[in-house]
């Protein structure tokens, strides 16, 4: 017999056998933090919307989360962490920079799937 | 009259013994056979037959800073295998794995240790370290794996886990 079983942070997929032996691993995270950016290339100084969704494996909003350490990375500018608000599962945050170059945007958060969004600033 | 037959009838009653006999090492021929028997039946008891195990492997990815139970057996008994681990080398950060062991309820690597990573924190030159853990490593009872990818900033680890069930 197999089932999937929420355990803490994690969906595990639960095997028992006819021995009685009882055998878990890994089958998910069970939540997950999505990014997605309006547009991926942008000018010095112009703004992009990026949206933020906390979801449970299941598809589901979470709503007991109220906000996400967000990380923007650049190889001038360094690490930048932000705190952003979230209700109902969903939240959204301006990007806007004022030099050119390479920057990655993702949460920063342990024990949820998570994603990357890259924004190519000119 | 007790002659040479009844002599040498004594003997062997003596030395070959009654098939009631309690197995002995130091009795009559056959304690000594049940001795050997005992004996042999103990130490085939001891032999693990390994063609007569299950085999099992388990691949598996683990986000950024997140720990994930990789194997978790209750109510069961074999051998850990192997534990190996990979950490993909991020841009901009080091990556690296930590694994804990219980078996048996006893924890085996003093909570998380690190057993994979990254050399640098760029690909440039970077390299990808593993030291593993090899087995077997007998569980009687229960055995529970967890493998985290420790840096949160970083890339994920990629785990593979080999071990057999009685």
């Amino acid at each position: 017999m197999v089932e999937l079983v929420e355990v803490g942070h994690e969906v595990l997929k639960r095997e028992i056998l006819d021995s009685g032996t009882v055998i878990d691993t890994h089958y998910c995270l069970r939540y997950s933090i999505s990014l997605e950016a309006a547009k991926t290339e942008a000018a010095v100084g112009e703004s992009v919307n990026i949206s933020i969704e906390v979801k449970d494996w299941q598809g589901n909003y979470v709503a007991d989360k109220d906000s996400v350490t967000i990380g923007v990375r650049n190889e001038q500018i360094g690490n930048i962490e932000e705190e952003i608000l979230i209700e109902n599962g969903i939240g959204t945050f301006e990007f806007v920079s004022e030099t050119p170059g390479i920057f990655k945007i993702r949460p920063f958060e342990p024990n949820y799937q998570k994603n990357e969004v890259v924004i190519n600033v000119t | 009259m007790f002659g040479l037959n009844e002599a040498l009838m004594s003997f062997i009653r003596r030395q070959v013994g009654l098939r009631t006999d309690a197995a002995s090492s130091a009795g009559s021929l056959h304690a000594k056979v049940g001795n050997i028997a005992a004996n042999v039946a103990n130490v085939a008891s001891k032999v693990y037959v390994w063609k007569e195990t299950k085999p099992y492997i388990i691949f598996q990815s683990v986000s950024a800073g997140s720990t994930a139970t990789l194997l978790n057996i209750t109510s069961g008994s074999g051998f850990l295998l192997g534990v190996e681990a990979y950490a993909d080398q991020d841009d901009d950060n080091y990556t690296s794995a930590s694994v804990s062991i219980t078996i048996d309820g006893t924890d085996k690597t003093g909570g998380f240790a690190i057993i994979a990573g990254t050399s640098r924190a760029d690909r440039t030159g970077a390299v990808s370290y593993n030291i593993g853990i090899a087995g077997p490593l007998r569980f009687n009872s229960s055995i529970r794996i967890q493998g985290r990818s420790n840096n949160v900033s970083a890339s994920y680890t990629c785990w593979v886990v080999t071990y057999c069930l009685d």
